[in-house]
């Protein structure tokens, strides 16, 4: 009964909830159960305030170092809900242009949210210079791609990609000519033209009408990138994840799947 | 000398994290404190949601959700009071509504009353703000027949009907819903944008256009190119892009050589790893 009941509730609002939308006979029961679902969705969040706090005074009644943090998250919590009630009770609404809470919200809340999300920036910059690189063909086309579309989206990005591609294709040239000279006859010609070649890809920028011409291509090919092969990459995504949630869905109608009972 | 060389060129992958770190801040604090800019091509995507909101007349409501937070209003933030902007100047009216985070409502009030004083516009007449329902798709479907099913109070918690702008707007059957609604602006930090495409685009036909945060922005481009929504302002990018239509120079214009300058290093960076990658390959 403790599992077959939740079962059945599920499968017939799940089904319910189908039939409503798609029909339009239901419109008044779908917009009483979407009202119901917004209540519910109410006591999910005081639910999930219960969890929380509960999580928290566990970890500090067990000690330890991460203790600590526990302590400053209930702090934290409860400063914060009788900060609200204490404007609430003061001005009539807290987030009031007048109230001390908005102004805890603006300059102590707002900072610290935005420096943790910034954080992510300085840990990016050091992780990609130390792990992106250009180890296989599919590492190598990705480096490329991620240039491209980072050069393309920034203003002059262009003229510094030139400058980006004119060190690399040095580089790469330079090593051709250098790995020739270990080996002979038509694997050191071969070598060689290949290293030529890519020296020879950068004399057409000598001319200051093709480097500008160039600079200009990258913003369109990284708007290109965007719309072609990273929408393409995204619908399949999207819809194997889409396929995905309907089975999912399915199952859990169906009773297949309990999980959500534990 | 030549493995004297080789060397340095792989010492150059092993500069110290706390370098690296200060370079990032360097790239980022100079350019905005020194109040640099440099114009950039427009993408078409952001001139498409551009040319969207310029299409309204007069009078026409806009439905604005600011489904973000703190940590995303440095993207976000710019382009919601660029649109604003934006619908002020042609005299549009203006509903606010968030559903995901409630931080997202303060943002929305503080750009919103910024803008607002700017064009002399008024609360209740100009523009409105619905306020924070938790929800998503329930509260989504729920303002379909009528908005005041899910907020029957505005955010003061006055009755939406007592508001001068409601009964203009609402019409002579005095009900508000998707059908009174021009065009929908998505701010979005998550995935409460792809409901609003799923639902309220796919089922009740409102037009929107999407302002989303560089990181999710690509996901967007499906939407973008299937006619879902008519127009994407991706990351900082779009709404500078935004503010360049608009011929205004607001913070995102700002922000990006700041962009520029991170980006250029970062790349310097892993060019220079990869170099040291090389050596480190030759010398063994």
């Amino acid at each position: 009964m403790q599992t077959t009941l939740p079962v059945l509730l599920t499968f017939i609002m799940g089904m319910f909830m189908i039939a409503m939308f798609f029909m339009p006979q239901f419109a008044n029961a779908e917009s009483l159960a979407t009202r119901w679902t917004t209540i519910i969705w109410g006591f999910a969040l005081a639910l999930g305030v219960d969890s929380l706090l509960l999580n928290h005074f566990r970890k500090i009644r067990k000690g330890g170092t991460q203790a600590i943090h526990s302590a400053g998250l209930i702090i934290a919590f409860f400063v914060t809900l009788f900060w609200g009630f204490y404007s609430w009770w003061k001005i009539g609404n807290p987030f009031d242009a007048r109230s001390s809470f908005l102004w805890m919200f603006q300059y102590v809340y707002l900072p610290l949210d935005s420096t943790m999300f910034a954080l992510l920036a300085f840990f990016i910059a050091s992780a990609a210079y130390r792990a992106f690189r250009a180890r296989s063909f599919e590492s190598t086309l990705l480096l490329i791609a991620a240039s491209i579309v980072m050069m393309g989206r920034v203003p002059l990005g262009g003229v510094v990609f030139v400058a980006f591609f004119v060190a690399f294709m040095i580089l790469v040239g330079v090593y051709f000519l250098y790995e020739s000279s270990k080996y002979v006859g038509i694997d050191r010609f071969i070598r060689m033209i290949v290293g030529l070649a890519f020296l020879g890809t950068i004399l057409p920028l000598f001319y200051p009408e093709y480097t500008k011409a160039f600079a200009n291509f990258i913003p369109g090919l990284a708007d290109w990138i965007m719309q072609v092969p990273n929408a393409a990459g995204q619908r399949g995504i999207g819809l194997g994840l889409s396929l995905g949630v309907i089975a999912f869905s399915l199952r859990i109608l169906f009773g297949i799947e309990r999980g959500y009972l534990r | 000398m030549k493995e004297r060389i080789l060397a340095f060129i792989e010492n150059l992958g092993r500069i110290d994290s706390r370098i690296v770190y200060a370079l990032v801040f360097l790239a980022t604090a100079i350019p905005l404190i020194m109040n640099i800019r440099i114009p950039m091509p427009v993408s078409p995507e952001v001139k498409s949601a551009f040319q969207a909101m310029d299409r309204l007349k007069p009078g026409d409501v806009i439905l604005i959700s600011t489904d973000y937070g703190p940590s995303s209003a440095p993207e976000t933030q710019p382009m919601l009071e660029a649109i604003l902007t934006h619908a002020f100047k042609k005299d549009l009216k203006v509903l606010l509504m968030t559903h995901w985070r409630f931080e997202g409502l303060i943002m929305g009030i503080q750009g919103l009353d910024k803008i607002a004083k700017k064009f002399g516009k008024e609360y209740g007449k100009d523009y409105l703000v619905l306020g924070y329902r938790p929800g998503v798709t329930a509260v989504m479907i729920g303002m379909s027949k009528d908005f005041r099913n899910i907020f029957s109070t505005d955010n003061e918690g006055k009755p939406l009907d007592s508001y001068p702008m409601y009964k203009e707007i609402a019409g002579d059957d005095g009900i508000l819903n998707y059908k009174d609604i021009k065009l929908l602006v998505g701010l979005e930090a998550g995935d409460a944008g792809n409901f609003w495409i799923m639902i309220v685009n796919a089922r009740y036909g409102v037009p929107m256009i999407m302002g989303t945060t560089a990181v999710i922005t690509p996901e967007y481009f499906t939407f973008y190119q299937s006619r879902q929504i008519e127009g994407l302002l991706g990351g900082l990018k779009g709404a500078a892009d935004y503010e360049a239509l608009l011929g205004i120079s607001g913070f995102a214009s700002r922000g990006m050589v700041s962009q520029f300058a991170v980006h250029v290093l970062i790349i310097l960076l892993i060019f220079l790893g990869n170099l040291s990658d090389i050596a480190r390959r030759f010398r063994s």
